[in-house]
């Protein structure tokens, strides 16, 4: 039996909501984001799902964007009954970041015992148009040791090969796989790699749309969800979290998750400029209980709603850093924690990368490297 | 000074002034009543000048320049210039007359238009936040509840101004004087005499809306439909002048005003300031809905 030392799963969620044309902030009254969750049992997995509820109230910045609704009934404006019908152009704000987590059962000893909770919130306006949303969030109740069973037993491994949610249809599989004999770094790491996937569909910012738009929530949605799954290669637990964002998951209650393999090509898709939205977000998985080992987090924006986790040994974070577009850009990145004795060079030697390109990638100014420091491993998306 | 105008008058006219009717403005004479206007930019009494006695005809009379002995139109006066005019008072009826009133209205457009030169007002060269301003919409700061609450609605107006306005800069805009007041048509001999002002003039259609706003209150939508009519009969409102016209209706005009009567601090109070300006806004509302349904009934009828 391994020791059961209560760990707090926490993950930082740097967001950019990108507001429709003519719903910019002129004033922001209130913002809140809350959880809404809950937590079920399937076979050996715990389920969280649910959303991060942002929902606030502002005052809509009035003038230039009216323009485009001005083109469908121009000539024409309120009387002031109607103005008062509306009284300080307040616009209710409600996006919901969809969160679908599951974890190990192993790894929570009463489903009773898991909270999911917002530790710390806040928020910038650098623009009318974009409200800056950061968050810690952390999940109590999990376990950094497998309770009732040898840790990483090699011979049990097993893939998440789909898990796809389409509207209403969920599918589920999972699929076991031989897992390799390497499985030296986990033994002393309780969540050797957790990864993550995040993704945002492309913001349709159709003009015909917005003039239709007035007054309109937000209309993309960003979705989160964090799963465990292994991977038959490293042969360790993992966690992941898919970050799905677009107007295709509109009141989709679940994710749609696609295999990530099948979006290794979607690089190749076009990245259109037309607009210059930029969703960039960021996540960092932060584990309360000691650690002196390695782990990799692998990045990774897709075309497709959501990713699939091909089962893996190790467990993997998957940073995302979306860039969204009329078509979605994949990249996949893992992050690693620099061990004593690690180098720049033995690390790219590792990942089989230049060390320059490291360098590029984690805008490091000499090649020199301190035990903890944390590398962003670019890594190729057609792998 | 009263006297010396008066001697002026007399000396130079062929007419014996009696007395003051309004100091300084309006005379009793053995002639009749007449209006004295002084004048400080020449160029303005030019165009002044001008368009009163191209409008004149049979059909429509003008409170043109009365001429002195010497046959001049104005008199050198304190280094400005003074003219005089005939002054009436009987209103010209409205109702069953729109032909006339039309003629007026196109005729004052048409000239407007030969006036008009191709450079623009620097309009064009006015930023929003410039227009936001010159508009009033940026005064926040006065604090009254009815104002703060029209300024979103009345800043999209404006930008619905100005997009209309830039989408037809390739037209040209009427010399008008800002303001066209059905109260300056007078009836002598049955006939229409209007009584111009004597402000600069303005290059755009503000002055046929307030033509329009004064019709709609005094008389009905179908009287304000005939007299849509009777204007395009002299002058096409088409072609983009009618998004211009209703470009000039849908400026925050009123919110303009208030602002204008609040900061001069007149007489009126705050409260009743805000009542007037609600009831224009409310009655400029109504005006937009009813002239752009002509206009759209209208080009309906020509696509037939």
């Amino acid at each position: 039996m391994t020791e059961r030392n209560q760990s707090k799963l926490q993950f930082s969620i740097e967001e950019s909501v990108w507001l429709n044309k003519g719903q910019e902030v002129d004033e922001l009254y209130n913002l809140a984001l809350d959880p809404d969750v809950t937590i079920e049992e399937m076979d050996d997995q715990i389920c969280i799902r649910g959303y991060l509820c942002l929902t606030g109230e502002y005052r809509c910045k009035d003038e230039e964007s009216k323009e485009d609704q001005q083109s469908v009934n121009p000539l024409s404006y309120r009387s002031f009954s109607q103005l008062e019908d509306t009284t300080e152009e307040t616009v209710n704000l409600d996006h919901r970041f969809p969160v679908d987590i599951t974890l190990p059962k192993n790894r929570v000893r009463n489903a009773n015992d898991l909270y999911v909770g917002v530790d710390h919130f806040d928020y910038d306006i650098p623009t009318p148009s974009c409200i800056e949303v950061s968050a810690s969030i952390c999940i109590t109740g999990v376990y950094e040791k497998q309770a009732d069973e040898p840790q990483y037993e090699p011979e049990q491994t097993y893939e998440q090969q789909a898990y796809q949610t389409h509207q209403q249809d969920e599918v589920y599989e999972q699929e076991e796989e031989t897992q390799s004999d390497d499985f030296s770094e986990e033994a002393s790491n309780p969540f050797p790699i957790l990864e993550f996937e995040s993704r945002r569909s492309p913001q349709k910012y159709d003009h015909d749309e917005m003039e239709a738009a007035e007054y309109q929530a937000p209309r993309t949605q960003p979705q989160v969800g964090f799963s465990s799954r292994k991977d038959h290669d490293d042969n360790q637990q993992e966690y992941s979290l898919n970050y799905m964002r677009g107007s295709s998951y509109q009141g989709a209650s679940h994710p749609e998750e696609v295999e990530a393999e099948e979006y290794a090509s979607n690089e190749e898709y076009d990245y259109r400029e037309e607009y210059e939205d930029e969703y960039e977000e960021e996540y960092s998985y932060e584990e309360e209980a000691e650690y002196d080992y390695e782990y990799e987090e692998e990045y990774e924006a897709e075309e497709a709603p959501a990713a699939n986790k091909p089962p893996r040994e190790e467990n993997a974070l998957y940073l995302t850093k979306m860039v969204t577009r009329d078509e979605e850009v994949l990249t996949k990145m893992k992050m690693c924690i620099t061990q004593a004795g690690d180098s720049l060079d033995s690390i790219a030697g590792r990942y089989d990368v230049p060390a320059s390109h490291l360098m590029r990638v984690n805008q490091l100014e000499s090649e020199e490297i301190e035990e903890g420091q944390i590398l962003y491993i670019p890594v190729s998306a057609h792998r | 000074m009263s006297m010396d105008i008066l001697e002026l008058i007399e000396q130079n006219y062929s007419l014996k002034p009696l007395r003051w009717k309004l100091k300084n403005e309006v005379l009793e004479s053995d002639s009749g009543t007449k209006r004295i206007r002084i004048w400080s930019d020449e160029q303005a009494m030019n165009w002044h000048f001008s368009w009163r006695e191209r409008l004149e005809s049979n059909e429509l009379l003008t409170d043109r320049m009365l001429r002195t002995r010497d046959g001049h139109w104005f008199l050198p006066y304190e280094h400005q210039f003074l003219t005089l005019h005939d002054e009436r008072y009987e209103p010209y009826p409205k109702h069953n007359h729109e032909q006339v009133w039309g003629m007026l209205a196109g005729k004052l457009l048409s000239y407007g238009i030969e006036q008009a030169n191709q450079v623009q007002e620097d309009f064009e060269h006015e930023t929003r936040e410039e227009r936001f301003q010159s508009f009033g919409l940026h005064r926040r700061d006065l604090n009254l509840p009815v104002l703060n609450r029209s300024f979103p609605e009345a800043r999209r107006r404006l930008v619905t101004f100005e997009t209309i306005r830039d989408r037809y800069k390739h037209l040209k805009l009427p010399f008008l004087d800002p303001s066209i007041m059905p109260h300056q048509a007078k009836r002598v001999h049955g006939r229409l005499f209007w009584q111009g002002g004597d402000g600069p003039p303005e290059q755009s259609m503000k002055g046929i809306c307030t033509l329009l706003s004064d019709w709609r209150v005094a008389t009905d939508t179908q009287s304000l439909y005939k007299l849509l009519d009777a204007i395009h009969d002299h002058f096409p409102i088409e072609g983009g002048y009618d998004q211009l016209l209703a470009a000039e209706l849908i400026a925050p005009y009123e919110v303009q005003r208030c602002v204008r009567r609040l900061e001069s601090g007149e007489a009126n109070s705050a409260s009743a300031s805000l009542d007037l300006f609600e009831r224009e806004w409310e009655s400029n509302r109504v005006l937009v809905e009813e002239v752009c349904y002509w206009i759209d009934h209208r080009s309906k009828k020509v696509v037939r």
